[in-house]
């Protein structure tokens, strides 16, 4: 009898994980036999071949270690694929998750799956894979598995228990501008300048009194010292970084969606602290200061003016009263500058922010330039939002406007702000009870629903007529 | 509403702890035999441009400004990551200041990459070797952190 071989051992039991992550990656092939999927199963199936094909080779106990980190990093796509069913996800929003990103990044896939946090994220997976390939695989850096990955694999998420709320939904707008944002940030981090601005920042950092104390007390040695100094500079670039990430892509989510972006976020904001500072890990900015910003946008856009001005149908005037009240309400908010005594209150958010306020307004140009003619603008709102809040008043789904014989699909932004409107009056008539309120914006969500389905079907059966002669 | 950052984060922290295990072993290996396979030669070219990172964000800390042709963003995450050994990290600069240190140590790898073997930079090779042996020791402590495996329950102290 041999005596025991660790070694053996441990390239036996990765080759058992990586078998039953295979094994129970094929048992979904049924499931997805294609699209984003089946993309992401035959990718991962292809880092567990890789693996295995390495292991006979590996002899340092270390490198076989990481096989199971990577293994059991693999294996957060089972988490992916078990939501990814179409049963939890609603065809409509499906619909158009795909009609954005076929204009905003085509080629790209998407890999749509409910979680249990009340969350909305949006993850392009190929930069992911690439870290995960990188240095694991190969010491190549021309690894065929890293040329045969797709150009962009997007995991979608968003709150299961929001699913059938197509109307929040809409912060989806502010998803889609997390890699519009993301190309900002990395082509800033090219330039010559963005070394100088670090550069000025670090000043900022060490001649800060707070700071500086903190350096002095805490920054014994070189080594100690250059750590607590990248902690803070890296602390302050993150903390930029996020500012910048999350209200370039709200001013997406407000192009992408008009007022119904800045209802969605509201609905979410109000559920905490509006003046929270950022903060360790994720550093939002503050919900105030984003609704100020979001408030002011769909003003300048000229959304609140179309819906001052729009025409409505008798009995649906106080549509526009409920509506001017919560603006009203917003305006409120934005006047209040508790966020901004916060953001002073921490000297690396302060300096952080300074950045931000340097920047910001370039952000938001670069996003608005790359949205272009993807924007939802006010004179389309205006023209069709009187017909499809009819529609909603009658329990007809929002999805067409113009008179028979002559009816087009509407804008599925419109079939969403519509809802949204009605929504708005329904919550503030008082003269229902909260049951009554409550079961009127169900009514609402799912005509929304439809409405959205059958416009983008609609629109897409006529472009197959057009095409057809 | 935003892009989970853990996910990119364990994947970084698996990366690097492939590349410190395998260039710890790779120098290991070439300051006993003297010579290179084809493989430890690509090995330590990605090693080097990590430390030669290392070095430009080290310069950065050390003097407030970057040197030029220095990439700020990747040469301040490297050394992010190289400073988690921090206490074997001390011990290991001495005298150097830690630009140096890590000058020296990228100079090293490039020269072993260069000759396949490391006769004009022994204590240097060295150095990186223990570098990254204390790397990789950290790196994988940071992983199993975030997931511990046996016995130990999530908000409880032990």
């Amino acid at each position: 009898m041999n005596p025991f071989n660790e070694e053996e051992f441990l390239r036996d039991k990765a080759r058992a994980l990586s078998s039953g992550l295979f094994i129970r990656l094929d048992e979904f092939v049924n499931d997805f036999p294609g699209g984003a999927p089946g993309d992401l199963i035959t990718l991962v199936k292809s880092f567990l071949k890789e693996i295995d094909s390495q292991l006979d080779s590996t002899s340092n106990k270390k490198v076989l270690w990481g096989y199971f980190y990577l293994i059991e990093e693999l294996s957060r796509s089972l988490d992916w694929l078990d939501n990814a069913h179409t049963a939890q996800t609603p065809r409509g929003l499906v619909q158009l998750l795909e009609e954005i990103a076929s204009t905003l990044h085509p080629d790209s896939k998407l890999l749509v799956a409910p979680t249990r946090e009340i969350n909305y994220s949006i993850i392009d997976l190929i930069p992911y894979y690439i870290e995960l390939a990188e240095d694991s695989l190969s010491a190549k850096s021309s690894h065929p598995l890293l040329a045969s990955l797709p150009k962009q694999l997007y995991l979608v998420r968003f709150p299961r228990v929001e699913r059938e709320n197509i109307l929040n939904h809409a912060t989806f707008g502010h998803e889609f501008g997390h890699p519009i944002a993301d190309e900002f940030i990395e082509a800033q981090e090219q330039k010559p300048e963005y070394a100088r601005r670090l550069e000025r920042l670090a000043q900022s950092i060490q001649s800060d009194d707070d700071l500086k104390l903190e350096l002095e007390e805490e920054g014994g040695d070189e080594v100690t010292r250059s750590k607590l100094l990248t902690g803070l500079v890296d602390q302050a670039r993150e903390i930029y970084r996020r500012a910048l990430e999350e209200l370039a892509s709200d001013c997406v989510g407000v192009c992408l969606f008009g007022p119904s972006a800045l209802f969605a976020s509201l609905d979410s904001h109000l559920q905490s602290s509006l003046d929270e500072a950022p903060s360790d890990p994720e550093y939002y900015p503050p919900s105030r200061f984003r609704l100020r910003l979001m408030t002011q946008m769909v003003r300048d856009q000229g959304y609140i003016d179309a819906m001052t001005a729009m025409s409505l149908p008798p009995g649906l005037e106080d549509v526009r009263a409920a509506v001017l009240n919560l603006f009203r309400y917003l305006d409120g908010i934005a006047a209040n500058t508790a966020d901004e005594d916060s953001l002073q209150n921490d000297p690396l958010v302060r300096i952080a922010y300074d950045w931000v306020r340097e920047t910001l307004s370039q952000a938001i140009q670069h996003a608005k330039d790359r949205l272009s003619s993807m924007c939802y603008s006010s004179s389309v709102a205006q023209s069709e939002l009187p017909t499809l809040l009819e529609r909603i008043a009658v329990d007809v789904p929002p999805n067409e406007v113009g008179q028979w014989p002559k009816l087009r699909p509407a804008n599925w932004r419109s079939a969403i702000l519509a809802s949204w409107l009605t929504a708005i009056t329904a919550s503030s008539d008082t003269a229902r009870t909260a049951a009554e309120r409550a079961k009127r914006i169900k009514t609402i969500q799912k005509l929304a629903l439809k409405g959205i389905e059958y416009a983008l079907l609609q629109r897409k059966y006529l472009n197959f007529k057009q095409h057809q002669g | 509403m935003s892009a989970p950052r853990q996910l990119i984060q364990d994947a970084e922290a698996i990366r690097y702890g492939f590349l410190s295990a395998r260039t710890s072993d790779a120098l290991s290996s070439v300051l006993e035999k003297d010579s290179a396979t084809q493989e430890e030669l690509e090995i330590l070219a990605k090693a080097a441009r990590f430390l030669r990172d290392i070095s430009d964000g080290a310069t950065f800390t050390v003097s407030g400004a970057f040197r030029q042709g220095a990439v700020p963003a990747r040469s301040m995450a490297a050394l992010d990551v190289a400073l988690g050994p921090i206490d074997a990290l001390r011990s290991l600069v001495r005298e150097n200041n830690l630009a140096v240190f890590f000058n020296n140590l990228a100079q090293a790898v490039t020269a072993v990459r260069e000759t396949g073997h490391a006769r004009e930079v022994q204590e240097s090779a060295r150095e990186a070797q223990e570098f990254f042996e204390h790397l990789n020791s950290w790196l994988s402590q940071e992983l199993k952190a975030r997931r511990p495996t046996i016995g130990r329950r999530r908000g409880r102290s032990p």
